[in-house]
């Protein structure tokens, strides 16, 4: 609709242009004659209706603005886009950072460790460490567990402090609802999208036997023959417990 | 310091390249302006003998003038919308085009109007072809500023001389059939407003619908209040420019020409040939924002992304400082030196302009003038850059208020010249360089805290 | 209300009353109702300044209501700065966020309290107190930020210093700046920023002020943070932690321990509801002669006359939420086992299910894989008194509880109870430490999340109906001697008259 009504307004403005440029018609003429086309034509594409009557404000602005130039201008813009339309052009400068720069860095900075010496065992922190200490341990594997970490996550389950049990409590809850969901996601899907995310979840420790089976036996998207590898069973230890919570 | 990406692109050989990249920027950032310009003096030239001098002088009166209204209303529309567009997803530019158009173009429009009642211009068809050609130069505006800031001037240069060409043609044609003022207003019109479509191309985007008028106005004049401050900033930074012009065409020396139009030709040429020394500036700032200013705020930007420390953010800071205010120093040197060699010069560039002896001084006063008012645009880029808005128009808006104030106590006191424009630039370059100093100095805090408005109320 | 009056208790609360419902609200909503004759102003800490929806109508007796938005937006700094010390206000803020120095925190009120200049141009405006606005987007704020930051965690990543600074200090100048309702004591029910709030009240105006923990609030901060995902980690501090490099976790923790710190030694009296919470309350510095505990208390009268009524299957019940906390994971689990050792067992989770969605399919889809239909049944949100003549062993098996009222009100039934070693259910459960007569046992303790431990218990008590009756008598006999609702406001309104006095 725009384009016919552009061609009908371009054709009587460029009568008009060439008419004032000859002297045949004089300048109140030539808008006069012009704003009563663009006023007829816009009339008409609003009555018009149809899915761009919102363009045809815009249209009619130009129309008027521009005055006898409206129509050509109008015209111009029919022309196709270049494909690459407004994309910008020089983008910014990539900002280099390479290993070796973020390592130095990192060092500069003091952001690494400069004592080596290993950390203490999950297993002598939750016997004999500190309450923060435990506190940050069971941050720790709540940020980045690794099926490794399940025993040590159970051993603080069965703490004597109650502050440590209950966050161990919801670091367990956590990671078991953040699991059972993965494994239900693979399980509805009907296969894994990678191997090892199969094999991580299966071997989290937080599955039931049923899933964990189904889990490993389920195809790898992209390869229906592959299963994901059979990850070490991740077991809780068996503790003595008091009757509350210690553990012997 | 022009060393960087678009230097990098060009080709040639070593000697030749940074001659060449160097031509290229003074393409992109004045190009238009010069074939424009280039355009008005052969139209002058060609027509002086056919229509008389008064006839051309009213001419390029309304030219003149169009092209210091219209961006009084576009020039803050245009900076609001050009930070729209930089910012926003590709695509938003064409809806923001039209809004920018309309806006700008009715409030030309208006002012053009108001401005041609108020001088009482006649004939009238020359007043309705001054609304034109004001409603033309916004466009022209806009269209700059957008493309400026979706980095797409490639075409600019070219989508000017097409314009031009045919305006010269369409002027030649109309050469033996008893032209008119108003006929070559409308002719140049026809020529800026030829240009602006074919470079708008790079606005467009294919296969996009075309915006819906209304929504897009909305969001412009949200954008407009939200962004007042620099919309505010913009108009008084033209205005600035203009001022000292206005007060000498108004005072007692201001002629009034055929048409209507109040002028002051001595001061107007003087000061035109003086602003016209600073392009090799713009074009080096153009380069130097490309190849050194825009990275050296992205790596800090991307070093606060990545989690460094403030140490290392220290680090980068200082290193962008250095690199800025080297490069900011080296183009003022150079463009001191120019100054100075055009000082020397007087004399010929008076002979090449048609300057009479009172003139000469006043260009000698403008050179100087300009040079300080470039170092005080200088400054306003980093000022701008670093997001210091509020500073910015606290600067121009005194430096209009001085420019103002300045120029007409010189006319009452020596009746007119460049001093109110010179005293202005001196006051206004230390105040913007001591602003943009702090500003980079303390970017770190600009840019966490104190321009970044997501953190605050509204008032 | 009378915006002017001065209130006999001005209560500081944090993120519940009167605008989220749960069981610090309701408690805080019976706190007031118990206390007709006393007046209260109510200070409400709410993340920002939005406007909410009050989940509780305020009772006649609150004569001040006042929310406080912690993330209150401020006005973009002016052109001109604030005259202030940068250097000062860095020590100031050091002090409080890291040394918890009450010392610094006096100071920071005469900070803010003392008139200061702005620059450019001093003589344009008469010196008036810094704002909010000054103390936070200042270039001195900056410089005060800067200096902390080089003290705290200069190898942290500074954005995300940065705004974990916006996050604590921005809460911290607005408690401090906000209007302080007139009263004769100021009462915070947690420390946090409604710690602060009493603490600020308490050396203003000179006024006592007390604080009541539910459940420690330092300690629940920092196991949300020790855990929490949306703090980046950049130094390599190693899982034992390094005291000499911090990052912005550490900062986060650390910060709320000062805040802490700074109410315990501020106010009069430090409370909480059971034995066990006062070792955190001890570690942060509170004083020993400070500390109370005051436990809950229910009314008595609406479940004393609760007797078993006659039904042809042993019922196990579990009243909450069907919620992550609650774990109704592990007590589906133990079902199972239950079911096992006694196959006509019928086992109620009583409660809301709407809260979570998601995890409460996840409950259901949970007991058609152990094949409990037959066995377990929701009953959503259902009057408890109907219920409870049902049940014959009350269940909890949340990892995280204060003092859970529905053991409180199960125990007035007479119905013991099996739950998880949480909050003060031991103390309900075996009786406090001091507890004199020794009462004896009134059910079950096990471990969060055991299942096996939980059926254990359970089928202990199912199983013996000796024990059971003999159990449900002790709990009934503890919470008639010991958690009363009288007995629990008579408590609150003795510590005013101390504090009044």
């Amino acid at each position: 609709m725009l384009a016919v009504m552009t061609v009908l307004l371009c054709a009587v403005d460029l009568l008009l242009l060439r008419g004032r440029a000859a002297g045949e018609v004089g300048t109140i003429a030539a808008l006069g004659a012009h704003y009563a086309t663009a006023s007829a034509i816009t009339l008409a594409g609003l009555g018009a209706g149809g899915r761009r009557r919102a363009t045809v404000p815009g249209w009619a602005a130009t129309a008027f603005l521009l005055g006898p130039f409206g129509g050509p201008i109008l015209a111009i813009g029919l022309l196709p886009a270049p494909a690459s339309g407004s994309a910008r052009g020089a983008p910014e400068p990539p900002v280099a950072t390479d290993a070796a720069t973020r390592l130095a860095d990192s060092l500069r900075d003091g952001r690494r460790r400069r004592d080596r010496s290993p950390p203490p065992s999950f297993a002598d922190a939750f016997a004999s460490g500190d309450v923060p200490l435990q506190q940050r341990m069971i941050g720790a594997i709540s940020r980045r567990y690794r099926p490794e970490m399940r025993e040590a996550l159970s051993r603080a389950l069965a703490s004597d402090v109650p502050a440590i049990r209950v966050q161990a409590a919801a670091v367990h809850a956590r990671l078991r609802g953040r699991f059972e969901a993965a494994a239900k996601a693979m399980l509805d899907a009907g296969a894994a999208p990678d191997a090892r995310e199969a094999a991580d979840v299966a071997g989290s420790g937080f599955l039931n036997p049923a899933v964990r089976t189904a889990l490993l036996g389920l195809p790898i998207a992209g390869d229906p023959h592959a299963t994901p590898p059979r990850p070490p069973e991740a077991r809780p230890p068996r503790l003595k417990r008091h009757a509350c919570g210690g553990i012997a | 310091m022009i060393a960087g990406p678009v230097a990098e692109r060009r080709p040639g050989g070593a000697l030749l390249r940074p001659i060449g990249t160097f031509a290229g920027a003074i393409a992109v950032v004045a190009g238009p302006w010069l074939v424009s310009i280039a355009a008005l003096a052969l139209i002058t030239i060609h027509m002086e003998p056919v229509m008389g001098r008064a006839a051309v002088e009213d001419m390029r009166l309304t030219v003149v003038y169009a092209f210091c209204l219209a961006p009084l209303v576009a020039g803050p529309i245009g900076a609001v919308a050009a930070r729209r567009v930089g910012a926003g997803p590709v695509g938003e530019a064409h809806r923001v085009h039209a809004a920018a158009f309309v806006l700008s173009g009715a409030l030309s429009a208006a002012l053009a109007a108001l401005v041609a009642w108020a001088l009482g211009i006649a004939p009238l068809e020359l007043g309705l072809a001054f609304v034109f050609l004001n409603v033309a130069a916004s466009q022209l505006w806009i269209t700059f500023a957008l493309l400026g800031a979706l980095r797409a001037h490639r075409h600019l240069v070219s989508a000017f001389a097409a314009g031009m060409c045919a305006a010269l043609i369409c002027v030649l044609a109309i050469a033996g059939r008893a032209p008119s003022v108003e006929l070559l207003v409308w002719t140049f019109t026809g020529g800026i407003l030829l240009s602006c479509a074919l470079s708008s191309f790079a606005i467009r985007t294919r296969g996009a619908e075309p915006p819906g008028l209304l929504s897009a106005l909305r969001a412009l004049t949200a954008d407009l209040g939200r962004e007042r401050h620099l919309a505010f900033g913009v108009l008084c930074a033209i205005a600035g420019v203009w001022i000292d012009k206005w007060v000498l065409w108004l005072g007692p020396e201001g002629i009034r020409s055929a048409a209507g139009f109040m002028h002051y030709a001595p001061y107007d040429s003087a000061m035109f040939v003086a602003h016209m020394t600073v392009v090799p500036t713009l074009a080096a700032l153009h380069l130097f924002h490309d190849g050194v200013l825009a990275p050296q705020i992205a790596r800090f930007r991307a070093a606060l992304a990545a989690g460094a420390t403030h140490r290392h953010l220290s680090r980068t800071l200082v290193g962008a400082v250095q690199a800025t205010w080297s490069g900011i120093f080296s183009i003022l040197v150079f463009q001191g030196a120019l100054t100075a060699c055009f000082i020397l010069a007087v004399p010929m560039l008076a002979m090449l302009v048609d300057l009479g002896h009172d003139q000469m001084q006043m260009l000698r006063t403008g050179l100087v003038a300009t040079f300080l008012h470039c170092a005080m645009f200088l400054s306003c880029t980093i000022i701008l850059l670093t997001g210091r808005v509020r500073h910015f128009l606290v600067v121009q808006g005194s430096f209009l208020a001085l420019n103002g104030a300045a120029s007409v106590a010189i006319l009452l006191v020596s009746g007119g010249g460049a001093g109110g424009f010179l005293a202005a630039s001196l006051l206004g370059s230390v105040a913007a360089f001591v602003v943009a100093y702090r500003a980079l100095a303390r970017f770190d805090y600009v840019t966490l805290l104190a321009e970044n408005t997501g953190l605050f109320a509204r008032p | 209300m009378s915006p002017n009056a001065e209130a006999d208790v001005c209560l500081v609360v944090e993120g519940c009353y009167p605008f989220i419902s749960g069981g610090v609200s309701s408690w805080l909503d019976w706190l007031i109702r118990t206390q007709p004759d006393r007046s209260f102003a109510l200070v409400a800490l709410t993340a920002d300044d939005r406007d909410r929806d009050r989940a509780f109508e305020l009772p006649p007796n609150v004569v001040r209501f006042q929310s406080v938005g912690l993330e209150a937006r401020t006005a973009r700094p002016g052109l001109r700065e604030p005259d202030m010390d940068g250097a000062a206000l860095a020590g100031i803020l050091h002090g409080i966020l890291v040394g918890g120095e009450l010392d610094a925190f006096d100071a920071l009120i005469a900070f803010l309290a003392a008139p200061i200049f702005r620059r450019p141009f001093a003589q344009l405006s008469a010196p008036a107190p810094p704002t909010p606005a000054d103390l936070m987007s200042s270039e001195t704020a900056w410089t005060a930020l800067v200096e902390c930051y080089g003290q705290i965690a200069p190898s942290a990543a500074f954005a995300d210093f940065f705004w974990a600074w916006r996050n604590l200090v921005g809460g911290l100048v607005s408690v401090m700046a906000a209007p302080l309702p007139p009263a004769r004591t100021y009462h915070a029910i947690s420390t946090g920023y409604a710690g602060l709030v009493a603490a600020r009240a308490a050396r203003e105006t000179g006024r006592p002020a007390v604080i009541t923990e539910h459940g420690i609030y330092t300690n629940e901060r920092r196991i949300d943070l020790v855990m929490a995902d949306w703090i980046a980690d950049h130094v390599e501090t190693g899982l034992a932690g390094d005291a000499q490099r911090a990052d912005v976790r550490d900062f986060y923790m650390a910060a709320f321990e000062a805040f802490a710190r700074i109410a315990y030694e501020a106010t009069a009296r430090i409370t909480t509801l059971y034995g066990a919470n006062q070792s955190f309350q001890r570690a942060l510095g509170a004083r020993e002669d400070r500390l109370r505990v005051i436990p809950n208390g229910i009314a008595l009268e609406r479940f004393a006359h609760i007797r078993p009524a006659p039904k042809d299957r042993p019922t196990v019940a579990l009243i909450g939420r069907v919620v992550p906390i609650k774990d109704i994971e592990a007590y589906v689990a133990a079902a199972r086992i239950v079911r096992d050792a006694v196959p006509d067992v019928r086992i109620l989770v009583i409660g809301p299910t709407d809260e979570e969605p998601d995890y409460d399919a996840l409950c259901r889809r949970r007991v058609t894989e152990l094949g409990l239909e037959d066995t377990v049944e929701f009953t959503g949100r259902v009057d408890i008194a109907d219920y409870l003549p049902l049940v014959d062993v009350l269940t909890l098996t949340s990892i995280s509880e204060a003092q859970p009222l529905v053991i409180l009100e199960a125990g007035a039934a007479g119905i013991p109870c099996v739950a998880t070693d949480v909050g003060s259910c031991r103390e309900i459960i075996e009786g406090a430490p001091d507890e004199s007569p020794r009462l004896g046992l009134a059910g079950r303790v096990a471990p969060p999340m055991d299942a096996a431990a939980i059926a254990a218990g359970i089928v202990a008590l199912i199983g013996d109906a000796d024990e059971r009756r003999r159990c449900g008598e002790v709990m009934r006999a503890r919470v008639k001697t010991y958690f009363t609702s009288e007995l629990s406001a008579a408590r609150y309104g003795a510590l005013y008259d101390e504090l009044i006095a």
